[in-house]
Parts: structure tokens; C-alpha cells; sequence
């Protein structure tokens, strides 16, 4: 898509850290799609959130619409600090969740 | 001179092209710095033959061969170090692919400038056009300190594959020097727009101490004077390398004076060079809200009433504003060019600017019409909506 003249750091302009966590199965999706707001982004963003208007996980985003992973996570991050993406919490975090558990306990006596 | 170049060309083969290439260097200084001193400051490269001319032309032919050479290696380099960094997850490691990414691609824009300064093309020249977004980023990549560039509002345009190469390098060379002359704390902004004979003006601008009228003066007159290969190019490798791209894509620079403070570099890509944007790949699975201009600046009203309101919108537009440029604008202009405008237009709005006026107004009429049409929406009962579109829908 982008010629290879555009180097990857000048995409995130040399950033690497997400805000977020967005692990490769770390679900996205756009709440309220905006068009205005979309034709003003970056192309690689643009792309993005064109994409994640169907909910899509990050790994694939990044498969489809080829950019690497590590500017895919610093863009997605920059678009859930605007609140233009949505991530969706991720089994990871759920992990020590008590009240999750407990669904779980209740659900295996149910069976 | 054969035995030289025969002596230069066996060194190059013991110790590779890095020692060479600093060998050629300064062999090039060396011949130019007394000539410049006996004969004038300029030897234009196109003169007419003098008595040694030869030499010079194949000592540029030896420097863009080596260069080319040099090429080859920083590309594969850089595919190398794109690869990677793909497949990195740890974002330490990270930073560091791209703190060698971007040597990388300094190094690529030296061996590229010294070709450009010997009189050969930069490289091969793609056939695919890139857009101005593109150009422009690709210019951001090769300057030390691409962090501070700002990209301001680009029109959605293309420059043709033969030039678009050419273009980033340009504008690299103008960054690197808005970069280097303003506070390392400011930024410096590039945008693109389209002007009326349908050419595209780029602009560099930065928030430095500006330059002397003199200084000034004197930079634009070096800046269209025809390109010339002179000791200066040694120290001022910038200004000698958009000279020579410039006059072979007859592109105009030149520099002005920032209002505040600060120096603007503008660079004119005649119409020539100007394409339509390429598609862009995810377009398939969005196709409509682009053409549908001016609804979804709404603040989300309810889907309900959002959805038969569109029609309304478009017939309130050809009422209330008949002749007026922003219908024309929505029914006739190829879409690409008038999204551009309109979407600058409404970022125009807090800083002032020479084109202003015109977007601004058409950005307020274009408001006044979606509220008289959302207006007419509200007011019109359902009933009335059945009535009055009954094709539309």
C-alpha cells in the first residue's frame, strides 16, 4: 500500500509503547464511525478505522491491511485516546476476576 | 586519467566502497577547490566542452557508479531491518530497529544526493504515482529530526510515479534545513495545497529567527539560477541537490519570510505532475460516506431521523442556494478535489490564511444549507416526508 520510502518510525513518529494493551487477539471496534473525522486521518489510521468499523482483532488488522504490528498498536492506541476505537477488554484481564469465577463455579454445579 | 580511474576502480575492489566513496570525495573536492579559485565560483555542468571536461565527467560517473552501488546495499539493508522490525514485539528492541531504520535511510539519501549531484537520476524512477501524503512522509524519513515535522492539511492528490521520488527528495533537503535553522523545541509544518491552474504549492515552514532580506535574496537568486557543480555544493549539498531536481521537473522553490517569525520554503509542482490520488485499498467497504458530504458533520442526531433527513439536505441546498459555489461544488466537481477543499475549509478556520476567504465562506454556506435542511427535516412532519419524496427513496 505505502511506498517504501515511508519508514515504519516516521508513521508513529518514532514511538513504540501503546498506551494500551492490544495483544494480538485484543478485540477493537468503532463506536460512533464518523466519516468527517475519518477522511482527516493518516492513510495507515485511515485504514484502521475503516476496518475496525467490523469489530476485527488486532492480529488480523494487521494482516489485512499489512502493516506491522508495532505501528498498528501505537495507531490504535492513538485512536482509543480520542475514543474514535474502542478495545475491548481481553481474557487477560479477566483472569483474577472474582466475579467472573465465581459465573464459572455457578455455571459448572449447574451442569 | 585512465590509470587513475584504473587505480581508484582496483582500490575499490581491496577495500570496498565505504573508503572510496570518501576517496572520490575529496579527489572531487580537490579538482574543484582550484578551479573555482582561478576561474570564477560557477562551472556550469552543461558548459560547453573545455579543455578538461573529460575528467569531470568521468569522475561523476565514477561517483554516481559507486553511489549506485551503495544504493543497492543501503536497499537491501533496509528490507533487511523492515523485516525485522515486522517481526518485533518487544517494544525496546523496537525503538532500536527504527533508531537503524533510520541511519538507514539518512545513508540511502546521501549515496542518492551524490548521484543527483554527479547528474544522474536519483535512482530508477517508479511508474506508479504516489500520493502528496506519501511524497511527503517519505521526505519526513530521511531527515535527522523527522520527529518535529508537523504534516498540516494535504490535498488528496497525487505526483506522477516519474517525479514522485524526486519531489520527497526535494522537500527532505527543505526540511532538513527548516529543521536545522529553527528552536530544536518548535515545529516545523509542511502542507500541500492545490491552486487554481490546478498545479500543487508546498509549503515548509518553520518558526526560527528568519533569515537577513540579504541572505535571503541572495538564496532565491542562487535557487533559480541554472544548476551548477561548485565548491559550494561541498558544504551546501542541500541547496545544490534542490536546484538540480528542481529545474529537472521544471519545479519552482523559493523561500519567504514566516509572518511572526520564521522562513517558508515554497516549492510549486507544476500541473504536469498532478494526478488524482490512487485508490486507496479499504475504499470497497466504505464506498458511501465520502460522497455524502456535509450530513455527518451532525452531531449524531438519532439514526432515525438522521436517515430521512439526507434527502432533504440536498433538495434545501438547490432552494435556498441556487447558483451559489457550494452547489455547484456538491453535484458537479469530480469528488477527490472538492472533499480536499471542503475538509481544509473547515480546518481554515482558526488560523488565517491567504486562501481563506473563499473556503471559509463556502464552509459557512455550506453549514447555513445543512441547517436550513435539517431544519426543513425537523419541521416537516412525517407525512410530508411521504409526500414530498416519494422517488428520492
Amino acid at each position: 500500500m505505502r511506498s517504501t520510502r515511508v519508514r515504519p518510525y516516521a508513521i508513529t513518529r518514532g514511538r513504540t509503547r501503546p498506551r494500551h494493551l492490544l495483544l494480538v487477539e485484543t478485540l477493537v471496534s468503532v463506536p460512533h464511525y464518523d466519516p468527517q473525522a475519518s477522511s482527516q486521518l493518516m492513510p495507515e489510521t485511515q485504514a484502521l478505522y475503516e476496518r475496525a468499523r467490523q469489530r476485527t482483532s488486532v492480529a488480523e488488522l494487521s494482516a489485512h491491511l499489512d502493516i506491522p504490528l508495532g505501528v498498528i498498536r501505537v495507531l490504535l492506541s492513538d485512536l482509543a485516546a480520542q475514543e474514535m476505537v474502542f478495545i475491548h477488554p481481553t481474557g487477560f484481564e479477566y483472569e483474577y476476576d472474582a466475579h467472573l469465577l465465581e459465573r464459572i463455579l455457578d455455571g459448572l454445579k449447574g451442569v | 586519467m585512465v590509470s587513475r580511474m584504473r587505480s581508484l576502480l582496483d582500490q575499490y575492489r581491496r577495500q570496498g566502497a565505504a573508503s572510496l566513496l570518501g576517496q572520490a570525495r575529496s579527489t572531487v573536492a580537490e579538482m574543484l577547490e582550484p578551479r573555482a579559485a582561478a576561474a570564477g565560483p560557477l562551472v556550469p555542468i552543461d558548459a560547453p566542452a573545455q579543455a578538461d571536461r573529460p575528467r569531470d565527467d568521468v569522475l561523476a560517473a565514477v561517483c554516481a557508479g559507486i553511489a549506485l552501488r551503495d544504493l543497492n546495499l543501503v536497499d537491501s539493508l533496509l528490507a533487511e531491518l523492515e523485516q525485522m522490525e515486522a517481526e518485533e514485539s518487544d517494544p525496546d528492541a523496537l525503538a532500536q530497529l527504527y533508531r537503524l531504520d533510520h541511519l538507514a535511510t539518512r545513508l540511502r539519501r546521501n549515496a542518492e544526493n551524490l548521484r543527483v549531484l554527479a547528474g544522474q537520476d536519483a535512482g530508477a524512477a517508479g511508474d506508479e504515482t504516489a500520493s502528496l501524503v506519501d511524497v511527503i512522509r517519505a521526505a519526513i524519513s530521511a531527515i535527522e529530526q523527522y520527529q518535529r515535522v508537523e504534516v498540516g492539511r494535504v490535498a488528496q492528490l497525487a505526483v506522477v510515479g516519474l517525479a514522485s521520488d524526486d519531489v520527497s527528495r526535494l522537500l527532505t533537503e527543505l526540511l532538513d534545513n527548516a529543521t536545522a535553522q529553527s528552536p530544536p523545541s518548535s515545529t516545523v509544518t509542511v502542507s500541500a495545497h492545490i491552486t487554481e491552474n490546478g498545479s500543487i504549492l508546498l509549503r515548509v515552514e518553520d518558526a526560527g529567527i528568519g533569515l537577513p532580506t540579504e541572505r535571503m535574496a541572495e538564496l532565491n537568486t542562487e535557487l533559480n539560477a541554472a544548476p551548477a557543480l561548485d565548491s559550494a555544493a561541498i558544504e551546501h549539498m542541500g541547496l545544490a541537490v534542490v536546484r538540480r531536481l528542481a529545474e529537472k521537473h521544471g519545479v519552482r522553490v523559493w523561500l519567504g519570510r514566516r509572518s511572526p517569525h520564521g522562513t517558508t520554503a515554497s516549492v510549486l509542482l507544476p500541473a504536469e505532475l498532478v494526478r488524482e490520488a490512487p485508490q486507496v485499498s479499504f475504499a470497497r467497504t466504505a464506498p458511501a460516506p465520502r460522497t455524502s458530504s456535509p450530513t455527518p458533520r451532525a452531531p449524531a442526531p438519532a439514526p432515525r431521523t438522521a436517515a430521512p433527513s439526507r434527502p432533504h439536505v440536498v433538495r434545501a441546498r438547490r432552494e435556498v442556494a441556487p447558483g451559489d459555489d457550494g452547489g455547484v461544488t456538491l453535484s458537479g466537481l469530480p469528488r477527490r478535489v472538492p472533499s480536499s477543499l471542503r475538509g481544509a475549509a473547515a480546518r481554515a478556520v482558526p488560523q488565517p490564511e491567504r486562501r481563506e476567504p473563499e473556503g471559509g465562506e463556502r464552509f459557512f454556506a455550506d453549514l447555513a444549507d445543512f441547517d436550513a435542511g435539517e431544519q426543513a427535516a425537523r419541521g416537516t412532519l412525517p407525512a410530508a416526508e411521504r409526500e414530498d419524496h416519494p422517488s428520492n427513496d
